[in-house]
């Protein structure tokens, strides 16, 4: 049995195990060439018809405990993912908090108080203690360039509380309906003009 | 004759989590929706890689990669939650693929941004004879691919499937494929046929070789 052979069956072994063997390093398992495309090949012609792998439970929250995972799962929550995600992603590109807020002040011209600035509410949206509502445009699309990610991809990420402020407010067909907690966020919301940039990008709103 | 739309192929335990979500979103019930999405997640999360290397058939390099899976992930557990309509789990797979699709797009363009410089592209189509056609013109381009993706993908895998049982003339073949596609892994396989590891390892990548030339030949 060829190299190819062996490799190939042993990742189907793997995915109807449920083990979600990565196509890249099963790749990487024979030199780079000819054999490596007929493996691609052969890859290709079955995850085109591949089953569903079977998981027990065990499966299921190893499944669950892998980093893609787990900030998929958390987006759909009310602290949304940015606490398990940003972290994940600083990672892959080897960036620490500090790094990160220094690659924002540069990008947006902030003073060095206000990088370290940048670098508290860069915690803070770690930590889940930041209010997404808040989080303008600008840095979702500036974090997204240093991140190599979306910024569609870190708005989706943000959770349930991830709506515009004031979106409660109304409701279809132009009925206004007053929703109590969403006028209280608004209320204790800094006026913009006591606000700077550094304020503005993080809790300014979408457009701020 | 194994089909894709047999659900035995497609797995019964995660159409029974695809079915309690479908109830729940029948019922109105978002908070049962939301629980039962993430068991669909679940499900669907060891298909992801891939399902997004099928798609962009090694476009992608390994970081490009690993940063569309993760895309893809987040994007289903999100926005796919709210816009899928459909029941099983192959519309949920054929669906996760389109918007695979546009997300490995969405990767290549930012990492070719990053690295400036050009390289085999999913842009291809955006370039016409006389230059880059408008964003307008490009976004609906890419909307009727990935439509066309849609409709082609799960056509091909049911006609990739009736096709390789076709060509296996030897009943064990056929056996080794139809156990292989029900998810069966080799110690089953073996039992079954009462074959050695060797051998159903040797016939299994049979198969699969006849099945990767016949996708070449038709350019899949």
């Amino acid at each position: 049995m060829t190299r190819v052979e062996q490799v190939l069956n042993e990742f189907i072994e793997a995915w109807n195990a449920g083990a979600s063997p990565a196509v890249h390093d099963v790749l990487a398992q024979v030199p780079a060439g000819p054999e490596r495309e007929e493996l691609g090949e052969l890859l290709q012609a079955w995850l085109a018809v591949a089953p569903a792998p079977r998981l027990d439970d065990a499966a299921r929250e190893r499944v669950r405990a892998t980093p893609a995972v787990q900030a998929a799962l958390a987006a759909m929550t009310d602290d949304g993912a940015w606490p398990v995600l940003l972290p994940h992603l600083r990672a892959r590109r080897g960036l620490g908090l500090a790094d990160l807020a220094a690659r924002l002040a540069e990008r947006f011209s902030l003073t060095g108080e206000q990088a370290g600035r940048t670098e508290d509410y860069l915690g803070r949206m770690e930590r889940a203690e930041l209010d997404p509502r808040g989080v303008s445009q600008r840095l979702l699309d500036a974090m997204a360039d240093t991140l190599a990610t979306s910024a569609e991809i870190l708005r989706e990420a943000a959770g349930g509380g991830s709506r515009p402020a004031g979106a409660a407010l109304f409701r279809a067909q132009g009925e206004v309906d007053l929703d109590v907690h969403a006028l209280a966020d608004l209320a204790f919301q800094p006026s913009m003009e006591t606000m700077d940039e550094v304020d503005r990008l993080f809790t300014g709103g979408a457009d701020a | 004759m194994a089909s894709l739309d047999d659900p035995a192929v497609v797995g019964r335990h995660e159409d029974e989590h695809l079915r309690r979500f479908c109830a729940a979103r029948e019922a109105g019930d978002r908070a049962r929706m939301v629980r039962c999405w993430g068991e669909v997640v679940t499900d669907i999360a060891p298909r992801m890689d891939g399902i997004v290397f099928a798609v962009h058939r090694g476009q992608l390099d390994r970081d490009e990669h690993e940063e569309a899976v993760q895309d893809a992930l987040i994007k289903v557990a999100t926005n796919l939650r709210e816009t899928f309509k459909g029941t099983s789990m192959g519309e949920l797979v054929n669906a996760t693929k389109t918007l695979a699709f546009g997300i490995c797009v969405d990767t290549q363009r930012r990492s070719r941004r990053r690295r400036e410089h050009e390289a085999g592209s999913f842009d291809a189509a955006r370039a016409d004879d006389e230059g880059v056609v408008g964003t307008e013109t490009w976004e609906m381009a890419q909307a009727a691919r990935r439509d066309a993706v849609r409709r082609d993908e799960r056509r091909q895998a049911e006609e990739d499937v009736a096709w390789l049982f076709d060509q296996l003339d030897a009943a064990r073949d056929r056996r080794v494929m139809e156990l292989t596609l029900h998810g069966a892994q080799l110690p089953e396989i073996m039992d079954d046929l009462g074959v050695s590891r060797d051998n159903a390892y040797q016939l299994r990548c049979r198969a699969m070789k006849k099945l990767a030339k016949h996708r070449k030949e038709l350019g899949r």
